[in-house]
């Protein structure tokens, strides 16, 4: 039976059959990943001519890969002649060419079919070139549709490219990277329930207590403290996308970078404070060196977490995997970089101190949807929101205004 | 260097320690092996790769070994309530004496892991270990601890224990 997401999404109230359908699923993927956008890569990850790394978009394989003319590709992994992957390690260089190794078709970067093996039997047929995804680049980050009608990638990517622009102004080069390698963790839940909790200001004091009682962190003071004394916001920028200002609880300089009171700054974080402050207005500076990178989503698949990015890769509907990786500032000692390094080994991945504590609680949270359909109540906060000019929506941290803003843009999506 | 009998019963003993400390979650016990240049490593990458330059699943040293374990202790550590019942089996050893009580250690293993911490499922993983222990005051510690899962550049599941 077809979902009415109207029905199953008011109010605040989501349905938790959207999470364990999977009709509802196979409409995400055919809805959200083949006719919308979706990230695909960073430019950073295939600097050469034929570098390459294979990603899905949606459940179907796809090869990113630097052409000849410099320009990023998104081409279909599936040969044309009779599907076989084309290329099957994760990443790599193809030189000149993409040649399938069952009977040997080849392919350019473009996709053009530029060879059949044994020509004289294939005379007359209109054997087709690989399908090639839109491509569009913002600050080195690469989103890809599979519809030629999609909606323009300016309106699709909204307030999400102010989010890109923090992300960059973070870097005294004004360039990140986004190449020092993938760690993929795999959870048994719906790609949504991570999506939930990671723009989920609410969670803390519960799924990461183990970090609270055990260390002294960072997290503390901007997400760990008692209701009325949080400054921190939730925000929907619309177009599903999402940010938690967890920087702006940070009340000492660089504090996203571990530096903490008391301690002498070490010399490549003093280093990098004095480019940034070379580099920005007083007031850019100061917003780079106290709040850092954003906390934010963009919709439908990336996660920029602080100094890191996260973005999704599902299996089915019950079976997502989340690939991280550090932003590296382009330029920056490898001293600094390091720590980005370190950093996104801390927190996020399958061993870190953070996400596999959210993994667990949204693994228990998948098994509770199984049994008949119950509502998923979203409404907190709803009537303390802030609603600016721009139509972008503000309130308490805590505020399921995030998950609620994820849901208003899906339903929009899916019953269209 | 030339390792005796009972120095490589030494050894070997002391992998099969570390292997049931960490099997049964007594994390208290398995941090009374770590000496204070303790590294521990789950590399993405097999081959010679930097770790100042590439990400790690997991890199530890011996601050955020403690942290870990203090994590583990509060009993909140919900990737490790309840802990994960496991048995590891630990074979094809081979000790290199690289110096007066320094041994280069490398072994294969294999670790069935009950995860129960929301629907119980098992999970098998397969690796190598490469050891570095070190003598401190005629103790013989754990200074390095690397693990080379054979899936570590794959999706993998939550490893919130001890591997
Ligand atoms: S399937 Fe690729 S050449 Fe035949
Ligand atoms: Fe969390």
């Amino acid at each position: 039976m077809a979902m009415n997401y109207s029905e199953a999404i008011k109010d605040g109230i989501v349905s938790s059959a959207l999470y364990a359908d999977d009709g509802v699923f196979n409409e995400e993927i055919e809805k959200i990943f083949t006719q919308g956008w979706v990230y695909v890569a960073h430019e950073t990850e295939i600097p050469n001519v034929g570098d390459y790394v294979r990603r899905n978009i949606g459940l179907e394989a796809f090869v990113v890969v630097r052409g000849k003319d410099k320009k990023v590709k998104v081409i279909s992994n599936r040969c044309t002649h009779r599907a076989t992957l084309l290329v099957h390690e994760d990443k790599g260089n193809l030189r000149g060419s993409l040649t399938c190794w069952y009977h040997g078709w080849v392919f350019g970067f473009d996709g053009k079919l530029l060879n059949v093996p044994y020509g004289k039997g294939s005379e007359g047929l209109d054997h087709k070139c690989l399908p090639a995804a839109t491509v569009e680049i913002y600050g080195g980050f690469v989103f890809a549709t599979l519809n030629p009608d999609a909606i323009p990638f300016d309106e699709y990517l909204g307030n999400g490219k102010k989010i890109i622009d923090r992300v960059l102004d973070c870097s005294p080069s004004g360039k990140i990277r986004v190449d020092t390698g993938w760690v993929r963790y795999e959870t048994q839940t719906n790609w949504k329930l991570q999506i939930e909790n990671n723009v989920d200001g609410y969670h803390l004091n519960y799924v990461h207590a183990s970090l609270g009682r055990a260390l002294d962190v960072r997290y503390k003071d901007t997400v760990m403290v008692s209701e009325d004394k949080l400054t921190t916001e939730a925000i929907d920028f619309l177009g599903g996308h999402i940010e938690l200002t967890i920087g702006a609880g940070y009340t000492k300089p660089l504090e996203w970078l571990g530096v903490k009171e008391g301690r002498e700054m070490p010399a490549d974080i003093k280093e990098y404070k004095d480019a940034i402050e070379e580099k920005h207005s007083d007031e850019v500076a100061h917003e780079v060196i106290y709040a850092g990178p954003p906390h934010a989503y963009i919709f439908p698949n990336l996660f920029i977490a602080e100094t890191n990015i996260i973005f999704y890769q599902m299996e089915d509907r019950h079976t997502n995997v989340q690939l991280s990786s550090p932003i590296l500032f382009e330029g920056s000692s490898d001293k600094l970089n390091s720590r980005f390094l370190r950093l996104c080994e801390g927190s996020l991945g399958p061993s870190s101190f953070l996400l596999p504590d959210d993994g667990a609680i949204t693994e228990r949270q998948s098994r509770g949807h199984i049994g008949r359909p119950m509502d998923i109540d979203l409404r907190r906060g709803m009537d303390r929101e802030v609603v600016g000019e721009d139509g972008v929506i503000t309130s308490h941290i805590t505020d399921e205004t995030s998950q609620r803003a994820f849901w208003n843009h899906y339903k929009t999506i899916m019953s269209s | 260097m030339k390792l005796s009998e009972s120095e490589y019963r030494d050894v070997t003993q002391f992998i099969y320690k570390e292997a049931r400390f960490a099997d049964n979650s007594l994390y208290s016990e398995w941090e009374e092996l770590l000496n204070d240049d303790f590294e521990y490593m789950v590399p993405i990458e097999h081959g010679e790769s930097d770790p100042t330059k590439r990400l790690l699943i997991l890199f530890d040293n011996r601050a955020r070994a403690a942290s870990r374990v203090r994590m583990l202790k509060t009993g909140v550590r919900h990737t490790q309530t309840p802990p994960s019942p496991m048995a590891r089996v630990i074979s094809n050893i081979e000790v290199e004496k690289i110096a007066e009580g320094e041994y280069r250690v490398y072994a294969a293993f294999m670790l069935g892991e009950l995860q129960v911490q929301a629907h119980p499922n098992k999970h098998i993983w397969v690796g190598r270990y490469e050891y570095l222990l070190k003598e401190v005051e005629g103790t013989l510690g754990m200074s390095l601890k690397k693990v080379f899962l054979i899936d570590s550049a794959h999706k993998i599941p939550a490893l919130g224990f001890l591997i």
